[in-house]
Parts: structure tokens; C-alpha cells; sequence
């Protein structure tokens, strides 16, 4: 009943709290809480790790390494009250050192785009043009930005110190971006 | 808005593409204590948590009657909520469990003396909040000059901090809800745990900054600094004034904007200083907005009368006029607030030039236009006795100088007619003055004219005139102009189309669908004047490539371009030959290239500097800048690069070297 009513108030918490409940059952082994956290965060990652590598193989690879990787440093987390902030640090260190491996190890020459963006069958036509859309039309500051704030809710402060630049930078990156796929999506013309 | 839409779209996009792939993490895990999973989560009194949850329960319950006693006393007096009541005053107030007033404490002087004297130990919180917002209206905190209070909960119980901020919410509107004025009541959950820091800087309570923090989040215009001075009424109109939503704020009632001169008194301010009073506002096509500049309140009106574009910046408590501006008409010549007299034989006024800031440490050519608001003119007259200023005001803006100028040469400013050069700004024994260059491409009157002007800044008239044949040419109609443009830079354009400054082009290509680039290019020789690359460096990038300057060997990579504020170098550019196109390779670790364009004085040359930042984990692909340069009489070859000098510093915290590079690229003379 005490249990109970410790759940119900874990459900009831807010968000960050939520994730660092679970980030500390996964420090004790729980596989569950692990679970949970993966269906809670995983859009999150994901969509992070695609405005960084755009290809959705290498993203895929991220995420699945991102959880493994958060499981063994669970033990070593220490609760900031941005668990978020935490995950997404660990997704972007895993993105920085695939992009110096296929740097050592590809050529130079230019992938086909379409290749790197398979998506499995169930993804709407609506989404793969969207999400294609912010891969070619947006910078790479401008992709990132945009995903942190639409899909992780970053506030525009939190990206400033996330990403190390000042934060009118980032609004003014953001509108931008915003705008570009606004235009993209009502099919403009200049 | 849109914005939020576009946001809910992104959003659905990447949550419906995400693969499922938890089954294969599960499996990858290290061996040591994994457990076995389904599929879906399992049932929860399956899990770890239950079983571990009926032993600690068990363990509770004999426990239970010998800590009950240590409970009821710990509840009564731990703090479970804080409330913050800010207006100007701020106060904080801390509750138990029960809503029973632990503390009251004042957060700033004004506070001190709303609960002077007041004791609320034990107290129910809504006495308490009636107390002190009723001792606030009592000292004139509140009232219909300033009505707007700020309500903040804090509480670890989420549902409890909701439920208390309505509850206050309500007992404070129709508290404020009296014959003479109604408030304005915001209330708000605490639910950033950053503002903490914001709040020790700034010494205001974390309600506050909370509040400051979702409105400088919300909009550029206004930085922390700006907002944390401001009293929760003047927060309230920066931010409906300026449309500004502010996220999980509850909102009742209008703040109240008495302590200003209203959107009628400015205009009627406005009216008055432009010498517009005589007509009908009715038929103006105005807009107008209170809000905060350099830390004062301040209503910004924009008019359009007559074909002409008025723009007022004027003090919202007293009227006074902070800064105006007037541009000029496309067709008709727009009223001046002063009339020009003609000064024929006035002597050639000093040539110091205006007191700008160098901006650099190399020898920079000052010709800086005066951008900022001339000093208010007092409206009125005042009983103080102030002492002489030492240097009289400045009442005309560099446009209202080119105006009178303009009228005095007896020439309809049009842009295709006139073409503003160079305006400066000096002080000639204590008056203000302006020197300007414009050129005139009037064919019916002075075609091919170069006029110079000195006007006085402070009473608006003509010091003296000089009219020069023109040594350059700048071709009047859009015909002549931009096959003589293409051949000077070799640029492609499929759009042109011209600004009141000079002639523009823009480049827009249908592929990339993306704004313009504007290029203010002087017609006669190809000099750029103005060159904004801030926002379409994907235009620059397939503008260059359009441009097939590929015999630098060029192809093949990414490019990124950076002019560094070339509007600053007119005067360097002026005579200028021609576009080049210079390649600065950079490592594979390079980035933050910014290079820098200055005119040496001394050895009357054009340098070209750049600041190039280093970091040892660089991921990107190269980075290549290009610069476009131009030079009278001189080529610039890529062999004459040389670092002059490099700086290195290492974060031991960010393990990364970084490293400055000074390159200094000197232009040859040879042709």
C-alpha cells in the first residue's frame, strides 16, 4: 500500500523527476526502469542523433548504443535536475566519435541522399518529407536547435548553454529555421 | 501561431520515425545483473519495486505508532510550499503542510515596509496574502497607476502548487477588484530549477526571475538585465505590448499604463515635433508600441503621411522626444521641419572629423555615419537653471541633413536621382555638423554630379555647398546598370532590383528558394558598398559557384563565406576596380574564420586580415573562406599570405587547444 502510494506519486511527479527515478533504478540493474526510459526518451534521441549524422542507419546505431552506454553510467549519476540534458550529452559524445570513425575510414565521395534517409515502412509520406526537409533545407546549428526545442522541449536557454552559444543566437537561429520550413511546407516561391 | 504548429509537426514526424529497437539493447547489455524482460513491461506488483516495497511496508508498520508522534511534529514545521508575492515589493512567504505560515520575509526594502509590524506566526496563507496585498494597496504600491502583482507557488507536491496558485489567484482578483481600479494578476508554478542563479544575480525572488527568464525566452528584444529592473506592471506592457506569450503564466486582468503619457500623448508629442499638428491623425497610417529602451520606458511610433515614413522614439513619462527620423518619399519631397537657407559664402568648415571609437588597433579610416539617436530636445521649458552644455544638441539626423541638402541643390531626392555617399559627423567649436557626399544621376538637371555639403547639425542650416563633375559614372536606369555591374564582378543575377542608398542586387536562385543576398555595388566600378552575408550563405556559396570562378580550384567542397561589416569600409572601397575572389584554405581544423578588411592609412593600401579559431576535435568537413575584395589597380595573388602572429591557450576543462591566427594579406600593385 506504502508502494502504492510511492508509485502513484513517482506518476504524478514532473518530468525530470520522473527520468531520474527511473535513471535510479537503472543504476541498481533494473532492466524495466531501463525499458521505460527508452519508450519515454527514445524520440528524443533519436531525432538528436539524426540532425547530427543524417543518416538514419548511423542514428538508429546511436540510439541503441545511447541506452547500453546509459546503463553502465547510471551508477555514476548524480541528479542535476536535467536528466534530459544528461541523456542527450551522452547521445551527442557517442555521434561525435561515429563521425571521426567514418571520417578515418570512408572516402570522400558523396553518399546518395537518398540512400541515408530509409525509413521502415510504417513512416507516413507526410513525415519522411518533413523530417527530409530539415535535413536539407536547415543548417547544421539551425537542424539541431530545431530538434532540441520541438521534440526534446529544450528551452531556448538550455540549447544556448547545451550547444555553447549565446542564447540570441539561438531564437534568432530558431524563427529562422521555423520560417524556412514554413515556406517549404506551403511550397513558396520568392 | 504557426510556430507552434510547425513545431507539433516536427515533433509527430520524429516520433512516428523512430525504430524500435529496444529488444536488441536489452540483449547487448553487460551480463552481470540483467534480468529478463518481455516485450511490454510486466504487471506491477511483478516487479522488484513491489517485492521490495511489501518488506519496507512490513517494516513500517511496527515502526509505525513510535514514529508517528516525530511525524506530526516534523509536518508542522517543515516548509511544504513557498509562495512569492512580487510587485515592486516582493515578499516571501513559507507554509506547512497545512497552509499554516511558517515565515514572512521581505525580499527588498520596498518589502520592509509592507510587513512593518506585522505578525503572522501561525497564520492561515490566506489571511496572510490578503494582509500583505492589502498593506501593499494601503502604501500605493497597487493602485490604478501601477495594478499588477505577480503570485508564485513553489511546492514539491505539483498538484498542491497548482491548486494554491489558483486559489491565490482568485482571493487576490477580488481583492483587487475595487471601485476606483481593477488589478492585473499573474500567477505562475516554480518549475526551473535554474532560476536560482538568476535570482541571487539580479537579488530578486525566484518568482521573479522566473518570470524574466519565459520572457527574455520568449523574445530577443529584451535581455535579463533590461527585465530584472522592471516592476512586475511594466513586465506586463513590454509583454502585451509586444505580443510577447509567455508560457505557463495564468493571466487576469490589463496592466495598467497611467504612469505613461498614453498612446494619444505620444502621438500628440509626436505630431507636435514634426510639425504635424494641423492634420487629421485619423487619417495617418501609424503604429505604436510601449516598450523598454536603454532602461527606460518608451513608445516607438511609426507613421506614414503624405508618402513619408516617420519614426518617433519618444520617453513615455514625460513625452520628450528620444530619437526621430524621417526617410525620404519615392516621389514626393517630404516636409522638413526646418527650412533650409542657403549660406553661399560660409569658409570651408574644419576637416576634423566626428569623435567616433577606433574600433580596431590597425590605423581604420574614419567615416562612420552617426546611426545613433541625436540627444532629446526638451519639450517645454523648464524652471531648473541648468548650466550651458558645452556642445549644443544635436536636432537633425544624418537623413534630415541629406534632406536639406538635397533641397538646397534644388534636387527631387529620388532614388534614381540622388546617391548618398558618405555622411560624417564632427563638432566645430561646439556645433554639431555634418559632412556629406551625394552623387545626383538627374539627367534633366545635373547628371554625373558630385556634391558636398556641410549642414549644421544643431540648427539645420547650409554651412556651405560644392558642386564637382563627377570623376565616375553611375548609370541612371536599370539597363545600363547590370550588364556594367556583370562585367566588373563577373556575378550572375536573376534579380535586381535597387534601395534608397544606392543600387542593390539580390540574387535569388530557383533551386535553393531562399532570401536574397543584397549586394550594394557601386555601378561605376564594381566596388562593393554593402555586402550582408548573415543569412544566406547557401545563396553566397551557389552565387559563387554560378560565378565559375573554378580556376582557383574551388570545386569539389563545402564553402563557407563571412564579410565582416564592409559598410564600415565604403570610403576604402570607393575607386575600387573589381571583385576578387580570394581562397584562404584552412586546415581541417579550422573554424570561426573572421576576417577582417582595413584601409591602411599610412601605406595607402587595402589589408585583408583574418582571426581564424582552432580546435583539435574538429568534425567538420574543411573549411574554406572567400573573401571578395576590391582594389584599384591591384591583383591580389594567394602567395602573398603570411601569418604574422598566432596566440595559443588551452581549456583544460574543454580539451581543446585554441589557437588565433593573424594573417595579414598585403595587396600588390601589380596589375
Amino acid at each position: 500500500m506504502v508502494l502504492l502510494s510511492l508509485v502513484l506519486a513517482k506518476e504524478n511527479s514532473s518530468d525530470s523527476d520522473l527520468i531520474d527515478s527511473y535513471i535510479e533504478q537503472i543504476a541498481v540493474g533494473d532492466t524495466e526502469a531501463l525499458g521505460l526510459l527508452y519508450h519515454h526518451t527514445k524520440a528524443s534521441v533519436y531525432s538528436y542523433a539524426l540532425s547530427v549524422m543524417k543518416d538514419t542507419h548511423d542514428a538508429e546505431d546511436i540510439l541503441h548504443d545511447c541506452y547500453v552506454k546509459l546503463y553502465s553510467a547510471a551508477k555514476d549519476y548524480i541528479s542535476q535536475g536535467k536528466p534530459m540534458a544528461w541523456i542527450i550529452t551522452i547521445t551527442k559524445n557517442l555521434c561525435l566519435k561515429r563521425l571521426k570513425e567514418k571520417k578515418n575510414f570512408t572516402d570522400e565521395t558523396e553518399l546518395d541522399p537518398e540512400k541515408e534517409l530509409e525509413f521502415s515502412a510504417d513512416v507516413s509520406e507526410d513525415d519522411r518529407i518533413l523530417i527530409r526537409e530539415c535535413l536539407r533545407k536547415l543548417s547544421d546549428d539551425e537542424r539541431r536547435i530545431v530538434v532540441l526545442h520541438a521534440v526534446s522541449g529544450f528551452l531556448h536557454r538550455e540549447i544556448a548553454e547545451f550547444m555553447n552559444i549565446p542564447l540570441s543566437t539561438v531564437i534568432s537561429k530558431y524563427n529562422r529555421a521555423i520560417a524556412k520550413l514554413e515556406k517549404s511546407f506551403m511550397g513558396g516561391k520568392v | 501561431m504557426n510556430n507552434r504548429n510547425t513545431e507539433n509537426r516536427i515533433k509527430t514526424a520524429f516520433e512516428n520515425a523512430v525504430p524500435d529497437v529496444l529488444d536488441s539493447i536489452l540483449a547487448d547489455l553487460p551480463s552481470e545483473e540483467k534480468s529478463h524482460t518481455s516485450e511490454k513491461p510486466q504487471k506491477w506488483y511483478h516487479t522488484k519495486i513491489f517485492r521490495k516495497a511489501i518488506a519496507i511496508a512490513a517494516t513500517f508498520v511496527i515502526l509505525l505508532g513510535s514514529l508517528f508522534g516525530a511525524y506530526k511534529y516534523h509536518d508542522a514545521v517543515s516548509v511544504s510550499s513557498t509562495v512569492f508575492l512580487d510587485v515592486n515589493p516582493s515578499i516571501e512567504i513559507k507554509v506547512n503542510s497545512r497552509d499554516v505560515v511558517l515565515s514572512v520575509t521581505s525580499k527588498n526594502a520596498d518589502g520592509d515596509k509592507i510587513i512593518e509590524g506585522m505578525n503572522f506566526d501561525n497564520s492561515n496563507l490566506d489571511i496572510t496574502v490578503n494582509a500583505i496585498v492589502s498593506s501593499m494597496m494601503k502604501h500605493g504600491y497597487i493602485s490604478d497607476i501601477s495594478n499588477s502583482i505577480l503570485i508564485s507557488v513553489n511546492s514539491s507536491d505539483s498538484k498542491k502548487s497548482s491548486e494554491l496558485r489558483s486559489r491565490l489567484a482568485k482571493d487576490v482578483e477580488r481583492l483587487l477588484d475595487t471601485d476606483s481600479f481593477s488589478g492585473a494578476v499573474l500567477s505562475q508554478t516554480m518549475d526551473d530549477p535554474s532560476i536560482d542563479s538568476v535570482s541571487e544575480k539580479y537579488g530578486i525572488t525566484p518568482g521573479k526571475a522566473q518570470l524574466i527568464l519565459k520572457i527574455s525566452d520568449s523574445s530577443e528584444l529584451y535581455t535579463l538585465d533590461d527585465l530584472a529592473a522592471l516592476s512586475i506592471n511594466e513586465l506586463c506592457l513590454i509583454a502585451s505590448s509586444n505580443g510577447i506569450n509567455i508560457d505557463d503564466v495564468d493571466f487576469s486582468g490589463c496592466p495598467s499604463d497611467k504612469a505613461y503619457i498614453g498612446i494619444d500623448g505620444a502621438m500628440e508629442s509626436a505630431m507636435n515635433y514634426a510639425n504635424l499638428s494641423s492634420i487629421d491623425t485619423e487619417n495617418v497610417d501609424s503604429e505604436t508600441e510601449l516598450t523598454l529602451k536603454d532602461g527606460i520606458m518608451v513608445y516607438e511610433i511609426k507613421l506614414n503621411y503624405s508618402g513619408n515614413n516617420y519614426g518617433f522614439t519618444i520617453n513615455a513619462s514625460d513625452g520628450s522626444i528620444v530619437m526621430f527620423k524621417n526617410d525620404a518619399a519615392e516621389n514626393d519631397t517630404p516636409p522638413v521641419p526646418n527650412s533650409s537657407e542657403a549660406v553661399t559664402s560660409a569658409p570651408e568648415p574644419n576637416a576634423d572629423h566626428g569623435t567616433d571609437k577606433t574600433t580596431s588597433d590597425t590605423t581604420v579610416q574614419n567615416t562612420e555615419t552617426i546611426e545613433t539617436a541625436p540627444t532629446p530636445i526638451e519639450s517645454g521649458t523648464t524652471d531648473t537653471a541648468e548650466p550651458e552644455p558645452t556642445v549644443l544638441p544635436v536636432n537633425f539626423t544624418p537623413d534630415d541633413a541629406r534632406l536639406i541638402a538635397s533641397r538646397h541643390a534644388n534636387l527631387n531626392r529620388n532614388t534614381n536621382s540622388v546617391i548618398d555617399l558618405t555622411c560624417t559627423s564632427y563638432v566645430d567649436n561646439g556645433t554639431p555638423m555634418y559632412k556629406i557626399r551625394f552623387y545626383s544621376t538627374n539627367f534633366r538637371k545635373k547628371n554625373g554630379v558630385q556634391f558636398d555639403y556641410t549642414v549644421n547639425a544643431y540648427s539645420g542650416t547650409v554651412i556651405s555647398s560644392k558642386e564637382t563633375k563627377a570623376p565616375y559614372y553611375i548609370p541612371s536606369t536599370r539597363e545600363v546598370f547590370v550588364p556594367y555591374l556583370r562585367s566588373h564582378s563577373g556575378i550572375i543575377s536573376s534579380y535586381t532590383y535597387y534601395e534608397y542608398s544606392g543600387y542593390s542586387l539580390s540574387y535569388i536562385t530557383s533551386e535553393l528558394d531562399l532570401t536574397s543576398t543584397p549586394m550594394c555595388v557601386n555601378s561605376s566600378n564594381g566596388c562593393v558598398l554593402k555586402f550582408d552575408s548573415r543569412n544566406d550563405i547557401d545563396t553566397l556559396i551557389k552565387m559563387i559557384e554560378d560565378a565559375n570562378l573554378t580556376s582557383q580550384g574551388m570545386d569539389g567542397y563545402e564553402a563557407r563565406a563571412f564579410i565582416s561589416d564592409l559598410s564600415k569600409y565604403d570610403e576604402a572601397f570607393f575607386g575600387a576596380k573589381r571583385l576578387y575572389l580570394i581562397p584562404v584554405q584552412a586546415d581541417s581544423n579550422v573554424s570561426d574564420i573572421n576576417p577582417r578588411l582595413f584601409y591602411d592609412n599610412n601605406e595607402d593600401k587595402l589589408i585583408l586580415g583574418a582571426d581564424m579559431r582552432y580546435r583539435k576535435e574538429k568534425n567538420d568537413l574543411p573549411v574554406y573562406t572567400f573573401f571578395l575584395v576590391e582594389a584599384e589597380n591591384s591583383v591580389f595573388t594567394q602567395n602573398t599570405t603570411e601569418i604574422i602572429s598566432y596566440t595559443s591557450g588551452e581549456d583544460q576543462d574543454k580539451t581543446e587547444v585554441t589557437k588565433k591566427y593573424h594573417m595579414h594579406a598585403y595587396l600588390n600593385e601589380n596589375k
